[in-house]
């Protein structure tokens, strides 16, 4: 049973010239517990709206997304319960300490303090920021600030991990952590949407990809339905393909 | 209904600490608080004393500055005006009501003084008087040193300004001491001719110190530097809060989380409103500490602002609250520090136009006034520190500012956070305006709070348009009254009409307008209607102080006449049916159905309740806090008539039949009178008709505790 479900979801902007632009198109899609599935595409494609839209943030135009039965329409807090989210583009309190921060985020979800204490523990081992946990966030490095986003993400310890765009700005160690941190979900039973336009990093730690293009999703499967249907080798190789026929058919 | 709907207290606070805990760890935060004061304090208060001063001087209040043209001339006029200064009899004028004299006093300049200067030769007296570097001049034009009788003699001509007033006060000095000279001379000589003294006119004097209302210019500055300084303070932690966690990426975090806008709001609220606080009491401590070490209190503050202190506080309080919901609102709105300050340089600029009319003396505080926002608070900043304010003007400068607020946080939680604030998109601005796609059953709480921001200013402009025009018109009392059944409608229910219209909500269900009505609760509501009046006129017995009773009496004994001659079916209509059926539209139907859907049934109601109990403290054109416990009382039975019943019908019955029957009561009092019943001398009720009335309350009640509402 698919713990996320999402059907035929859409959402239209206005232009500042006051065309309608279709961000996304009827994007459907559905992850099991314990799976990795990589939203892939250029910048623009439509990835962040659309895990936007997942969690509440955005209201879709049409269609709708479901975690553990509940619907985004109807049980917004429900699903913000059971989501955790990451994003390059969320920032930390630079005035307070990482175990002040995470407190914080903790009462947001109504995690009792000795359970968020227990957790804060864990995550400062899992993620290694012990040494740093008690300093003021605002004098953390970007890795180690991404660190203590990430332990931010799992406080609630929610059943569904929304990242976006996890690698973004991070160097070689930076980039490692969030694979060992995906490995870490993965094996606690997660399951996991990840929105990257890095398709290299994707083959790491996907198991199945969706991959999207103006706004819709072209293909979706595992990396060896992948190949077996476009018959490349890598995901690389496979968008730029799709990119290609997408050309051709504009072109026509 | 999700857990995360309910505004927790406790959670709101835990919010607002955290909020706080990041402010004032921030230096800037500091800096503003706490050092700004500091240094700005002592320097305004060098320039207030240098001002003062040098007005006290421009009066003579210090020394006069007299030329004379020779040595002898200062030696004679120093030994005459000596002379009759202890011939005058001693003033025992009390110069301490007089903050300028204190000041004088404690600048070490006795009032008045003189200081006489020899003029350099060749430099003509004229010249010096007229050059304002003398006050007077002095000549000698003659003396005699043996003099014709009992000593020398000297003839003095006074050389002064015209249009001068300072000049004036020194002539007058300088007159009033050698002619006391003079008269003692002719005394003595009289004396000495052994000739008795009988004056046709004996005059004595008698100066008595009158304490007069504070002039001091500066004291309308300190209303406008409080306003600024807590501006000062709220500004950066508002934008920090609101911007600052856009630009920083947090704001996701936030929305991201299953807590509603709202109690967000609530606990960046408070957190604002707490420093903006901190600011004004470091304002406020740096000005007095500043004030009182320069000796500049009296002057400044006069005599009654320091008593008048814990009504200045809650002035702040209110004004400071005012402004961080408004300052939260604004930079709600904002993406960026950038873009958040651009917005507020118009309103800081927006704001001092309302300082300027707390400097004009002449501006007086009227019900427009009173509920114009930033203008009121200013006004009512400087009648309070000038000891001369009006306690109703006060209420509604309150009250209507509160409302402001308010309004101010619901706009706030409603653009925080949205997708337009969030990602910047463009479609989304036109959506906040437009009416949701979905049809909703209940109005949000924060819209509930909007209508009531609209309303309460509404009732207080429009509520008075029928009495003046009844005045203006020369119109009859059921005519006023008849247009009062206009107010009602549209202050109650044309705007919460308007509101739902908007809000594309369902009309029945917002308004609880619920023809399933259990039986029980139409009988709970008739024992109440009947029974409750005597109840309430005797607590209003009990509360009411007796003054203000007989002022709120005498006011309507001037519509006693007339009230008598007007019809009872209009007076019902007026008086007991409208305000039954709007006000339990708006109070009940309105305001208690979407606050329930977010809070619990008491506190829903005990909110409703004492809104419905203010509204109803304004009468006319003073403010009666008596009718509060009454109303209130009422309130709460009206709440938990439509809580029991689900549906507002009952309470309108009920409304009804208590309003209708105290208007006959009144209308038929001499035929009750006539049973040996009187209820004109504010004496109380027959123990009986008490007791009956407490007893059908008590019965009403236990039926409404056993009703519930009819299920759909």
């Amino acid at each position: 049973m698919s713990i996320i479900q999402v059907r035929q979801i859409s959402k239209r902007f206005s232009s500042a010239e006051g065309e309608d632009v279709i961000a996304v198109d009827r994007v459907s899609f559905s992850v099991v517990s314990g799976e990795v599935f990589g939203l892939l595409g250029p910048n623009g494609a439509g990835k962040t709206t659309t895990l936007r839209m997942m969690l509440g943030l955005l209201q879709p135009s049409s269609g709708d997304a479901s975690i553990d039965g509940c619907s985004v329409a109807v049980e917004p807090d429900q699903v913000k319960r059971l989501v955790g989210f990451v994003s390059t583009s969320v920032g930390v309190y630079q005035w307070l300490t990482p175990r002040e921060m995470l407190a914080f985020v903790a009462d947001l979800y109504e995690v009792p303090p000795a359970l968020c204490e227990e957790r804060t523990e864990q995550l400062a081992k899992l993620l290694d920021f012990e040494s740093y946990i008690d300093r003021r966030c605002g004098v953390l490095s970007t890795g180690q600030k991404q660190r203590i986003n990430l332990a931010r993400a799992l406080i609630h310890d929610p059943p569904v991990m929304l990242l976006d765009e996890p690698t973004r700005g991070l160097d070689i160690v930076g980039s490692q952590v969030i694979f060992e941190y995906i490995q870490h979900l993965r094996n606690n039973g997660k399951a996991v949407v990840i929105c990257t336009h890095r398709l290299d990093e994707a083959e790491r730690f996907g198991d199945r990809f969706g991959l999207m293009h103006h706004g819709a999703i072209r293909l979706v499967g595992t990396l060896e339905q992948l190949q077996e249907t476009t018959e490349q080798q890598g995901l690389t190789d496979i968008f730029i393909q799709l990119m290609k026929a997408d050309a051709q058919e504009s072109q026509v | 209904m999700s857990s995360s709907a309910h505004l927790s207290l406790a959670r709101t606070m835990r919010l607002a600490l955290k909020e706080l805990r990041e402010i004032l760890r921030d230096r800037r935060t500091i800096t503003t608080l706490v050092l700004m004061p500091l240094l700005l304090y002592p320097l305004l208060g060098v320039m207030v004393k240098r001002g003062l001063l040098s007005s006290l001087e421009s009066t003579g209040a210090t020394a006069f500055r007299v030329v004379v043209e020779s040595a002898e001339a200062i030696e004679q006029l120093s030994r005459q005006l000596e002379e009759g200064e202890s011939l005058l009899p001693q003033e025992s004028v009390d110069d301490s009501g007089n903050p300028l004299a204190e000041l004088a006093a404690a600048a070490g300049e006795k009032q008045p003084a003189l200081k006489i200067y020899q003029l350099e030769d060749g430099v003509p007296l004229e010249t010096v008087v007229r050059s304002r570097q003398a006050d007077i001049g002095v000549r000698l034009t003659a003396s005699d040193q043996k003099g014709a009788g009992n000593g020398p003699s000297f003839q003095w001509m006074l050389v002064h300004r015209d249009n001068s007033q300072l000049s004036d006060n020194a002539r007058s000095y300088i007159v009033r001491r050698l002619e006391a000279v003079n008269e003692q001379y002719v005394l003595d000589t009289l004396t000495e001719h052994s000739i008795d003294l009988h004056l046709p006119a004996v005059i004595t004097e008698r100066t008595i110190a009158v304490e007069t209302k504070q002039q001091s210019p500066f004291i309308t500055f300190v209303p406008l530097v409080l306003v600024l300084m807590t501006m000062t303070g709220a500004v950066y932690p508002a934008i920090d809060l609101t911007a600052g966690e856009r630009e920083r990426g947090t704001m996701e975090i936030l929305i991201a989380a299953p807590i509603s806008r709202m109690t967000l709001l609530a606990g960046k609220f408070l957190a604002v409103l707490v420093v903006a606080l901190l600011t004004a009491c470091v304002n406020m401590l740096a000005m007095i500490a500043t004030l009182f070490t320069l000796g500049l209190d009296g002057a400044v503050l006069g005599g009654n602002a320091l008593r008048l202190m814990p009504l200045v506080v809650l002035m702040t309080v209110v004004f400071a609250g005012f402004f961080s919901a408004v300052l939260l609102s604004i930079t709600s709105v904002a993406r960026s520090f950038k873009e958040a300050q651009a917005y507020l340089i118009p309103l800081m600029l927006i704001s001092l136009t309302p300082g300027v009319f707390s400097l004009m003396p002449d501006l007086q505080m009227g019900p427009l006034l009173a509920i114009t926002p930033l203008v009121n608070i200013v006004l009512a900043g400087r009648d309070l520190l000038q000891g001369d304010f009006n306690l109703l003007m006060f209420g509604i400068v309150i009250l209507s500012t509160a409302c402001y607020g308010v309004l101010a946080l619901t706009l706030a939680a409603r653009v925080f956070g949205s997708d337009s604030v969030l990602y910047g998109s463009s479609s989304s601005w036109t959506a906040l305006l437009k009416s949701p796609d979905e049809r909703l059953a209940t109005a949000a709480p924060a819209t509930a709070m909007l209508a009531l921001a609209i309303v309460f200013p509404l009732f207080l402009v429009v509520g008075a348009i029928p009495s003046r025009l009844g005045q203006m018109f020369a119109l009859s009392l059921p005519q006023v009254l008849l247009l009062n059944i206009f107010v009602f409608l549209i202050v109650f229910v044309a705007v919460p009409l308007l509101i739902i219209r908007l809000s594309n909500v369902s009309l029945s269900s917002a308004l609880s307008l619920n023809t399933r009505v259990p039986f029980a609760a139409l009988v709970a509501a008739l024992l109440f209607g009947i029974s409750l009046w005597p109840v309430l006129y005797e607590l209003n017995l009990v509360v009411g102080i007796a003054s203000r009773a007989e002022s709120l009496q005498r006011m309507l004994e001037t519509l006693v006449d007339d009230l008598e001659k007007t019809p009872l079916i209009i007076k019902l209509t007026a008086l007991a049916f409208a305000p039954a059926l709007c006000e339990e539209l708006f109070f009940r139907g309105f305001l208690q159905t979407s606050l329930r859907q977010r809070y619990s049934a008491t506190s829903t109601i005990a909110a409703t309740a004492i809104l419905f109990g203010l509204f109803h403290i304004v009468v006319r054109d003073s403010l009666f806090l008596e009718r509060m416990i009454p109303s209130t009382l009422m309130g709460i039975i009206l709440g938990i008539m439509l809580e029991r019943s689900g549906s507002v019908l009952p309470g309108m019955l009920l409304h009804a039949v208590h309003n209708g029957l105290l208007l006959c009561v009144v209308h038929y009092k001499t035929q009750l009178e006539q049973l040996g019943i009187g209820l004109e001398q504010r004496s109380h009720l027959p123990p009986i008709w008490l007791a009956g009335g407490i007893g059908l309350a008590i019965l009403g009640g236990l039926i409404l505790w056993r009703t519930r509402p009819v299920s759909s």
